[in-house]
Parts: structure tokens; C-alpha cells; sequence
């Protein structure tokens, strides 16, 4: 439903990262009987964390009335099809606009493009040198019927049991973990090497990660009000 | 997935709450389009069979989205039949926003709102359409028909979209002939828009005190003291 970065808060003085944990729990227990929930999650790519307001059923007034036509919703899914069964997460902007062909109903070329750029207004999806991404909203708030439609598809990342589209992957056992996963992983120093799931050797694992700003003076648990999240967050593996 | 509806005239507590919910989340995202929702709208896509409940259930839902989302439900009387609602938004939180972020075209909508609606205020309530034209035209808003670059079809939006949207009325002026028209504050730019903020900047343009405009001044004061009667009211 909608997006706001999770920094923002924590920027400015004032509430610390425990009253915005609680803070949320408190909304959440009080929008639960409105099938809404705010959840934390961090994008795969940036890598900033996000506080996102999803609904938690996919009632008819959600999809009846939401801003996109049934055939709109119809290309989006097509869309999430081909990047969730993608290799690499992501799709090309070209591949992306032939998919209007395999769809019913007189979509033009620039129809699709027009309507990719209404997703990504609208944070669905993102464009980013010639790719198409989900959003972390969308894999956020999508994330049970990816999870149940694309069941022999879908990546787990082992260390926080979330769906993965793009990150890091052993070349051993070719696990696919996200990359602030990885991050804090390595934070513990005699790891650096070594793959957390099958601890093959992987020197480039801590190279992959090297560059990407991520936030210091982080509280490593990413704060959630579902229980099944784990909640150490330290990312070790279980064996 | 839908409950059975009682035979008799009361709704169980389930049901109730299913329907209050739905409701909620109607207008809450049929009021991202700023349109007003129409009450046969709603009857007809969530409450449909139970349309006998609408009044208990609208103030329920009315509740609902005051007390959680700071959010009043304003009723608009258009015709007689047609009831229409608006969302506003409560007031109560006046942190500063400005680090939100929207589509570029919601922000240029919302700076073009705030020019017109300053005008309007500052010219007493009433802005005839040839002054207004002049006003945007000598900002380099307006060329003739020429769609900006920045802004859009600058005309179609003030006298079509924001007229829709309830922010302006634009009226013609009885017995113009030919037809002449003006613009005047919509209902959702009484509820919505904050009369002291657009003062203190049209004060910030001109480097004065704003109390230096008498007149609006007092429109300002006006207006709060009546919001904060509203609010003690409701609040009973």
C-alpha cells in the first residue's frame, strides 16, 4: 500500500529506534481487524529499510477499487511471473514490454510502457538500467501468494528465512542470500570466507558486500510484529 | 469467504465488523483520488444487501477513521438525494511533512493549488477568471492554452480537476451575458487547507507581517475559533 524509509525517523532527534519499534506495534495491534499491518523490510538493492503498510488479506474492495483495471492487474501479474521465475530476479524493459502480446485485449507498445511507468509511480515496480524490479513493497506485500503460487521457484534467503530475489549466491551450493544478510554475516570476522550455508570457501563474499552503504550503529534486529520472524536477526546459520 | 447474512434485521458483531472495515478501506482508497465518494457508491459496492445498516455502520466507520487514521469524514450536500463525502484530515498532528515524498505531478498539482487558492483568499473569496489567467499568465504558468512543462494543462486542471476535487468552485456569474465566470474556495480546501499557513506565505512574498492584512487576518482567526468550536463539539 504504501512505503516510507525507515530513516527518516531515526534521522531525526528525537524517538529512537525502541519507541518506533513499539510505536508500530501498538498501530499494528489496532489495524489488525482492518486487515492492515506495517511491516520492516530492506531493500535488496539500496540497501535502506522501509516501513511498509500492506493489507493482509486480498479482500474485494482492495482489488475491486484499486487504482489499476483487472487487465492492468492482469499484465502486473504476468510481470511478477517472469521475474519471480527469472534467473537474476529482474527482467529487461524490452522483454518486459513484448509481454503485452501473451496478454488478451489491445495493449500497444506504448500502452505497456505507459502503464510499466504507472507500476513504478505507483512503487510496484522499478526501473533501473534497462531492468525491471519488484519492489520491496510488492515482495512484501505479496509475499503469500509468491510464496504459494511460485512454491518451486522461489528463493529463501537461509539467513533471515525471507524471499530473496537478487543478492549474493554460493557457487558451491548456489544459495541465494540477501546482501545485508550477508553483511551482518560477516561482521563476525573469522566467517568472511566461508559460504553460511554449506561453508564452502567464498572469497569474493566479502567483496560483493565491501561497497554498498549500509547504515552504522544499526540495531541488528529488524524490528517486526509477526512472530515467526527471527528475531536475533545475528544471521547465523542453522544447520 | 462471505459470512451468511442473518435473516433478521441485526448484524452480528462479525459481520458489523467485516462491513466497517470494508467500508474503512473504501474510502480510504477511493479518497486518493480526491473525488467526492457518493453514499449510493458505497451502499451499492460494500454494504449492497445490508444497506439498511448504512447509518449505524457509517458512524461507526466515520469513527474508525478519526480516532486511527486522524482522518474526518465530511459530508457534502449536493443535491438532496445525493449525499457525498470527503476526507479531511483531522489537524491534529501539525508535524512538519515536507520530507514525505510524492509523484512529481501531485506535487506541481499541490503548488499550483496553493498559488490559486492564496489569490482567491487574499482577493476576499472571489477571483473573476480573466484575473486569474492574468495572475498565472504574468507567473509564467499560464500561455495562452499552452500546456507547461512543470504544471500541465494549467486550465483544464483548475476549472476541471480541482473543481471535481472539490478544492475550488468555478461558477458562472448570474446574468453574465455572455457567460462569464469565477472562482471561489471549494469545500475541500475549507476543510483541508490552513488559511494561517497560506497567509504567512503570501506575508513571506511581500516581506510583511501578516497581521498587516487586516482583513484576512481576521478571516484567520475566524476560521480557527470555529474549527476549535467544531472539535469541542464533536469531541462530546
Amino acid at each position: 500500500m504504501a512505503a516510507v524509509e525507515a530513516d527518516e525517523e531515526e534521522a531525526t532527534a528525537g524517538p529512537c529506534p525502541k519507541d518506533m519499534e513499539l510505536a508500530v506495534s501498538i498501530i499494528n495491534k489496532v489495524i489488525k481487524g482492518l486487515n492492515m499491518e506495517i511491516r520492516c523490510a530492506q531493500d535488496e538493492i539500496t540497501p535502506a529499510k522501509y516501513y511498509l503498510l500492506v493489507n493482509t488479506v486480498d479482500s474485494h474492495i482492495s482489488r475491486t477499487f484499486s487504482k489499476f483495471s483487472a487487465a492492468e492487474l492482469e499484465f502486473f501479474k504476468t510481470v511478477l511471473s517472469e521475474i519471480v521465475t527469472s534467473e537474476d530476479g529482474c527482467i529487461s524493459s524490452t522483454a518486459c514490454l513484448n509481454l503485452n502480446s501473451s496478454l488478451p485485449g489491445n495493449m500497444t507498445k506504448s500502452d505497456t510502457e505507459a502503464l510499466l511507468e504507472k507500476f513504478c509511480k505507483y512503487q510496484w515496480l522499478y526501473q533501473k538500467d534497462g531492468k525491471v524490479h519488484l519492489t520491496i513493497l510488492s515482495i512484501v506485500e505479496l509475499e503469500p501468494l509468491i510464496l504459494s503460487a511460485y512454491e518451486d521457484y522461489v528463493n529463501i534467503c537461509r539467513l533471515c528465512k525471507r524471499i530473496v530475489m537478487q543478492g549474493y549466491r554460493c557457487d558451491r551450493c548456489l544459495a541465494l542470500l540477501h546482501l545485508h544478510c550477508v553483511h551482518l554475516y560477516t561482521k563476525g570476522v573469522d566467517r568472511i570466507h566461508s559460504c553460511p550455508v554449506c561453508s564452502a570457501d567464498q572469497p569474493e563474499m566479502l567483496a560483493a558486500v565491501k561497497n554498498i552503504p549500509f547504515h552504522s550503529g544499526d540495531d541488528n534486529r529488524i524490528p517486526s510484529a509477526s512472530s515467526r520472524e527471527n528475531k536475533t536477526g545475528k544471521g547465523s546459520a542453522r544447520k | 469467504m462471505a459470512s451468511q447474512s442473518s435473516q433478521g434485521s441485526k448484524l452480528s458483531s462479525q459481520e458489523q465488523s467485516a462491513l466497517i472495515s470494508d467500508i474503512v478501506l473504501y474510502i480510504l482508497s477511493q479518497d486518493h483520488t480526491k473525488y467526492p465518494i457518493k453514499r449510493q457508491d458505497i451502499v451499492k459496492n460494500v454494504l449492497k444487501t445490508h444497506g439498511r445498516h448504512y447509518k449505524h455502520i457509517m458512524n461507526e466507520a466515520a469513527h474508525v477513521l478519526t480516532e486511527i487514521f486522524g482522518m474526518k469524514l465530511v459530508e457534502i450536500e449536493h443535491s438532496s438525494n445525493m449525499k457525498q463525502y470527503i476526507l479531511v484530515n483531522n489537524e491534529q498532528f501539525l508535524r512538519d511533512v515536507s520530507d514525505l515524498k510524492w509523484p512529481e505531478e501531485v506535487e506541481a498539482q499541490q503548488v499550483l493549488l496553493m498559488l490559486l487558492l492564496s489569490l482567491i483568499f487574499m482577493s476576499g473569496g472571489v477571483v473573476k477568471e480573466e484575473v486569474m489567467s492574468s495572475f498565472l499568465t504574468r507567473l509564467g504558468i499560464m500561455n495562452g492554452r499552452k500546456s507547461h512543462e512543470y504544471f500541465g494543462d494549467v486550465w483544464k486542471l483548475l476549472t476541471v480537476e480541482f473543481v471535481r476535487q472539490m478544492y475550488v468552485e468555478y461558477v458562472r456569474i448570474p446574468e453574465s451575458n455572455p457567460p462569464k465566470y469565477e472562482f471561489r474556495w471549494g469545500h475541500r480546501a475549507k476543510g483541508e487547507v490552513s488559511r494561517r499557513e497560506l497567509l504567512n506565505f503570501v506575508s513571506l512574498v511581500y516581506g510583511c507581517d501578516p497581521k498587516n492584512w487586516v482583513t484576512q487576518y481576521q478571516e484567520v482567526l475566524q476560521a480557527e475559533s470555529e474549527k476549535e468550536k467544531k472539535r469541542e463539539e464533536d469531541g462530546k
